[in-house]
Parts: structure tokens; C-alpha cells; sequence
């Protein structure tokens, strides 16, 4: 991890009530996919996804709209490997 | 009652010895089938796949790739594909598409809950400097062989999904995604299916810059699995 002070008006869109998806796996072959909107802050997802692994791993991601789709920005875990 | 001119010490001594032949040969073939299933070997390269990277070489060579002043494809130890696109002077640049782990840009075919059957993705990140973005094409399929033992390679694989997408992939910015097969835009999913046997994804890719496109890299990956 790099902490540096930074000058921030380098940055000029912020959503605020992003959705968010939690990609649960079962070793390297079943994933079960889930999106989450109407969320209130990042506390309730990481709740609801243990709530819910029932001893599978899980990733959650921040969604973003772009102009051509959506794309996601990893916030927790990682995929199994290979997958 | 050892009319054969045997004693009873002599008959035990024979069959003790046959017996110990015949677990040295079952050994031997113990042996054998377990090198055979460290390194399953598939004898050839399906033709769908041979087909799809033939149309790709046509397409990646039909723009005049001599106007390009270098063009390289890596191929690194375990067979893995870099693209490679480089432009000197004042307007040159670098860049080099590949994929995301250390050595697999196509994933494993996996089943998805939400796909309702096996998909498969390639991820691939660009690298590099002097130009902002590439527009990759990439062309994937899977194929798949049943087979209910992981270690009988005589299958006949079979073609389950395809997709090919052009994507605009920034350079030193996020790593980007295609998926096998495409996302339904319906309401009836979109899949390769599912079953028991080999799996196999096959991606294609190459990138365009200024609408001239580069040589084309390729990576299969195969499991065995249930999906």
C-alpha cells in the first residue's frame, strides 16, 4: 500500500448510491452471481454476502455505468484461480 | 497326486513364481496408465478451432500489416500469447496486450448459476505507451468432449458456444472482459450447456490501431469437470 496526500480535484464524478455484486463460488466450477441496489453503504453488502455464502468464497464489486456497459471495480476477495 | 513329476514344494515355488511375474506386468501396467493420466494428451486440435483461427488470420492480414513498422507475437514457456504492436518516430508508440494472470487469459468454462450453464471469459489488460486506448478483437469458443473419466483423451470434442467482440481497451487502465457466449439479450439465457467430460475455451485476439491490425495470439485451456 502507497498513502500519499493528494490534491483533489483530480476527480470529477462520484455516484453515491452505486450498486454492487456479489460473485459467490464454489471451488472452480459453480458461480452464482448476485446485484445489489438500493444499497445503503458497502457495511450492508459485506453483511448481506456472508449472510448468504453459506461457506462458498465471495467477491464483491462496485458497479459503474460507462458508455459502452458496466463495468466493476473489485472491493473485496478474489476469484478462484483459473476462472 | 503330482502326477506330473512336481512335488508339492516344487508346485509352490512355481506358482509362487508366476505370481510374482504377474505382479510385476500388473505393475508395469499400473505404471503405464499412471504416466499415461499425469499428462492427458489430446490427439489433434479441433477442426472448429483450427477453422475460427484460420478466418482470424485472414482478418488480422487483410489490412496491409507491412505499413506497420514492427509487429511481434511472444510466446512465452507454457505456450501463452503476448500481442506486441510498436511505431517509432515522433507519433511511435508501444503497446503489448495480454492476459490478466500470470498465465491464463482464457478462464476455465465454469457453470453460472445466473447463466443457467457453463460460460466461459478471457480477460486481457494493455500495457503500454503513446497511445491511449487499442481496439481489441477477441473470438472465443467452447467445446466440449463427454467423457466420464479424466484420464480417457479418446473424446470427440464438440462445439457448444462462440462469440467474437471488438472492445476498446485502454492502455495502463482497467483489464477488460469477453465473455463465452455472448450475454442472451433476452429472456432465455445464453450458455454452452452443461455435462461431464473436458471443457475446452479457445480465445483469439488481436488489436487495430489506426485500422491496421496486428498478428494474432491465441491460448486454449482444457479441464475436466461437471458442470
Amino acid at each position: 500500500m502507497k498513502p500519499q496526500i493528494i490534491d483533489p480535484r483530480y476527480v470529477n464524478r462520484v455516484d453515491r448510491n452505486p450498486s454492487y455484486r456479489v460473485d459467490f463460488w464454489t471451488d472452480q466450477s459453480v458461480s452464482e452471481e448476485w446485484k445489489l441496489s438500493q444499497v445503503t453503504d458497502i457495511a450492508e453488502v459485506l453483511l448481506w454476502a456472508n449472510e448468504h455464502s453459506a461457506g462458498r468464497t465471495f467477491v464483491i464489486y462496485a458497479e459503474f455505468p460507462y458508455e459502452n456497459g458496466h463495468g466493476m471495480i473489485r472491493l473485496l476477495g478474489n476469484e478462484p484461480p483459473g476462472v | 497326486m503330482c502326477g506330473y513329476g512336481f512335488s508339492s514344494g516344487k508346485l509352490i515355488k512355481l506358482f509362487g513364481g508366476i505370481l510374482r511375474i504377474f505382479k510385476s506386468l500388473l505393475a508395469a501396467v499400473i505404471l503405464t496408465i499412471g504416466l499415461c493420466t499425469a499428462t492427458p494428451a489430446f490427439a489433434e486440435v479441433p477442426p472448429v478451432e483450427q477453422e475460427s483461427q484460420q478466418i482470424l488470420q485472414r482478418e488480422a492480414f487483410r489490412n496491409d500489416p507491412q505499413s506497420l513498422q514492427e509487429v511481434t507475437t511472444v510466446v512465452d514457456a507454457s505456450g501463452n500469447f503476448t500481442t506486441t504492436l510498436r511505431a517509432s518516430g515522433a507519433t511511435g508508440y508501444a503497446v503489448t496486450c495480454a492476459g490478466t494472470q500470470a498465465d491464463n487469459a482464457v478462464r476455465y468454462p465454469h457453470y453460472s448459476k445466473g447463466a443457467e450453464g457453463a460460460i466461459s471469459k478471457t480477460v486481457i489488460k494493455c500495457v503500454g505507451t503513446g497511445l491511449p486506448s487499442v481496439d481489441l478483437r477477441v473470438s472465443g469458443i467452447i467445446s466440449f468432449a463427454p467423457s466420464n473419466s479424466a484420464t480417457n483423451t479418446d473424446v470427440v470434442f464438440q462445439h457448444r458456444g462462440a462469440a467474437t467482440a471488438t472492445q476498446t481497451v485502454m492502455v495502463n487502465g482497467p483489464e477488460v472482459t469477453w465473455y463465452v457466449p455472448e450475454p442472451s439479450h433476452s429472456t432465455v439465457p445464453s450458455n454452452a450447456g452443461r455435462g461431464t467430460g473436458f471443457w475446452r475455451a479457445t480465445s483469439t485476439w488481436f488489436f487495430e490501431v489506426g485500422g491496421k491490425m496486428s498478428t494474432v495470439g491465441t491460448q486454449t485451456v482444457t479441464i475436466w469437470k461437471t458442470i
